[in-house]
């Protein structure tokens, strides 16, 4: 959220109505977009001779296309900061609460090849995707980019990975490129139940690895861009903490020997579950020597990319400390959470907002909940991770009722001595709420989505 | 907590005839804002007509200061004084704007506005 909180109840709908317009006019950009692209390297391909360095050509051509769409997407144009969160490709993929992210990836210098992209999808929801078509060509580089570009266009406001990669496999069918397809896996992981909901078509099938548990990611599906009717199954995976998930992309069984002999999904799958209790991080590194191990001097034919994934537990510890009626005491309180809010690079407008709102709600339980009682106490909560903030303020008074205080921003009210405190926690905070005896009010401070 | 508790707000004064420049050091939370209340009020007792608080070197302050504010504009009023604030930060700008309360007190960007506006 930003801090710009003069909106009042009345202007909610307007901005609303604004947002759905910019979201509307977003969506449309990327269809042309896509339509545009689609039609330039159609025409590019069928002038390229084949045999000739152009497919590599075209690649490097495609991702510099992509490259500014998502500068051009990434500077908003103006686009309220919700809106620019749902759409935006920006997210790092280790920036999602409670997913590690580790990758190793080798390039064999061609022009199809592998695709993946882990992205915040809103909603608290992270978009997983793998997929791989296998051929070098121009054309193979294209659907690459229409399939890139589609996934993202796709999962505007969608959660479901079966509705997604079916509307990805219509924009492929219809893109006529002739006999590309697409191998893929998409997954959906909500970050708070920790459900992955997931299709696979026909791609390598990720594992789900912990000392206690293996499980390969797969489901019934036809490749992408094959067939246009193309009904996914949709399965799901509850993921714990402790739980990791591996991805990998088709040239993990592209990867040969000095024989022809392949590198095997039963041997992946040996190294997992003889090194269950490594974290992502160590056992892309051992599947990694392995591999190579396996090829000896031969070279990679094909890029090769893994991923993982550590789900891990949260790691915000609830703090908790009990002051005496003393506001002289509050700063160091404060100062403990600004610290804890640094640590997390929230930055200066969030910590501003984070450390006004902290002392109102002290002040308000010190002064009309004890009534500056020396006797009596004020204990304050705060976890912080790379989320959210949540801080509770608790005092020792008979409560009190927070819709009986008139609104000092009204024209009638505007000297009224009290009750500012009330309307600067609101404003500056993203969520607000009492307690039903009213001596407690708890805060939420979402982390902004640009620091 | 072994530390001293933190001591009153520190700040300058400068008197021009009947104008009075008030320059406060650092935030001006419910610790700081009594002091500089009771600053306020003293010199709208004696006779100033006009209070201009120079706040470029105050990077926060709370609702606690907002009261101190009203209840100087107010004694102001009965007494024919006025208040102003000048050179505020942004993010200290945003709670006054936040509380609507530029409808009672003129912002301005420099101490030398303040002083000279009609």
């Amino acid at each position: 959220m930003e801090n710009k909180p003069t909106d009042d109840a009345p202007c909610e709908a307007s901005q609303v109505k604004r947002e759905a317009e910019a979201l509307r006019r977003e969506l449309a950009r990327r269809d042309e977009t896509i339509s545009k692209l689609r039609a330039i390297l159609d025409a590019i391909c069928q002038q390229l001779p084949s045999g000739s360095d152009g497919p590599v050509q075209v690649k490097k051509l495609i991702e510099e296309v992509l490259q500014k769409a998502s500068v051009k997407e990434a500077s908003g144009q103006g686009l309220p900061p919700e809106t620019r969160r749902r759409l935006l490709p920006g997210a790092k993929p280790d920036i999602a609460p409670g997913v590690r992210m580790a990758m190793r990836h080798v390039s064999a210098g061609k022009a199809g090849g592998d695709l993946y992209d882990i992205f915040d999808m809103g909603n608290r929801c992270l978009g997983v995707f793998v997929g791989d078509v296998s051929g070098d060509s121009a054309a193979d580089a294209l659907v690459m980019a229409v399939a890139k570009l589609s996934l993202r266009h796709c999962s505007g406001n969608e959660y479901s990975p079966k509705s997604i990669l079916e509307k990805v496999n219509r924009e492929l069918c219809r893109g006529s490129l002739g006999s590309q397809f697409m191998s893929a896996f998409f997954g959906v992981f909500d970050l708070d139940t920790r459900i992955l909901k997931y299709v696979n078509a026909s791609h390598t099938a990720p594992v789900v690895y912990s000392p206690t548990r293996f499980i390969v990611l797969d489901t019934e599906a036809k490749y992408c861009g094959m067939f246009e009717e193309t009904a996914y199954e949709e399965k799901e995976a509850a993921l714990g903490a402790g739980d990791h998930l591996l991805l990998f992309s088709d040239g993990l069984t592209d990867a040969f020997n000095a024989q022809g002999e392949p590198y095997t999904v039963k041997r992946l799958h040996e190294v997992v579950r003889a090194n269950a209790a490594a974290d992502a991080n160590a056992l892309l590194d051992m599947i990694m020597r392995d591999i190579q191990g396996h090829m000896g001097a031969a070279p990679f034919e094909d890029d090769l990319t893994l991923i993982g994934l550590d789900i891990i537990a949260s790691e915000a510890k609830e703090n908790c400390v009990t002051i005496p009626t003393e506001p002289r005491l509050l700063p160091r309180i404060e100062d403990a959470i600004q610290a804890k809010l640094n640590e997390f690079n929230y930055g200066e407008r969030c910590i501003f907002a984070v450390r006004l709102a902290v002392e109102e709600a002290v002040i308000n339980a010190m002064k009309h909940g004890n009534r500056m009682d020396r006797a009596k106490t004020v204990t304050v909560k705060w976890s912080v991770d790379d989320q959210q903030a949540v801080i509770s303020v608790e005092d020792e008074g008979d409560g009190f009722d927070p819709g009986a205080v008139p609104d000092p921003t009204q024209e009638e009210n505007l000297e009224v001595p009290h009750g500012r405190g009330i309307v600067l926690m609101k404003a500056y905070m993203d969520d607000v709420s009492y307690n039903e005896r009213g001596t407690r009010v708890t805060m939420v401070k979402r982390v902004p989505w640009h620091k | 907590m072994d530390e001293p508790l933190p001591a009153g707000v520190r700040m300058e004064i400068e008197k021009r005839e009947d104008r009075v420049i008030i320059r406060p050091h650092g935030k001006l939370t419910e610790v700081e804002s009594h002091e500089l209340g009771r600053e306020m009020a003293a010199r709208i007792e004696s006779g100033a007509k006009l209070l201009v608080l120079d706040l470029s070197d105050v990077p926060f302050l709370s609702s606690s200061c907002l009261g101190a504010f009203m209840r100087a504009h107010k004694l102001g009023r009965d007494k024919g004084a006025g208040l102003r604030l000048a050179a505020l930060q942004p993010l200290v700008r945003e709670i006054l704007v936040t509380t609507k309360l530029t409808k009672l007190f003129p912002l301005y960007e420099t101490v030398q506005e303040a002083l000279s506006a009609p």
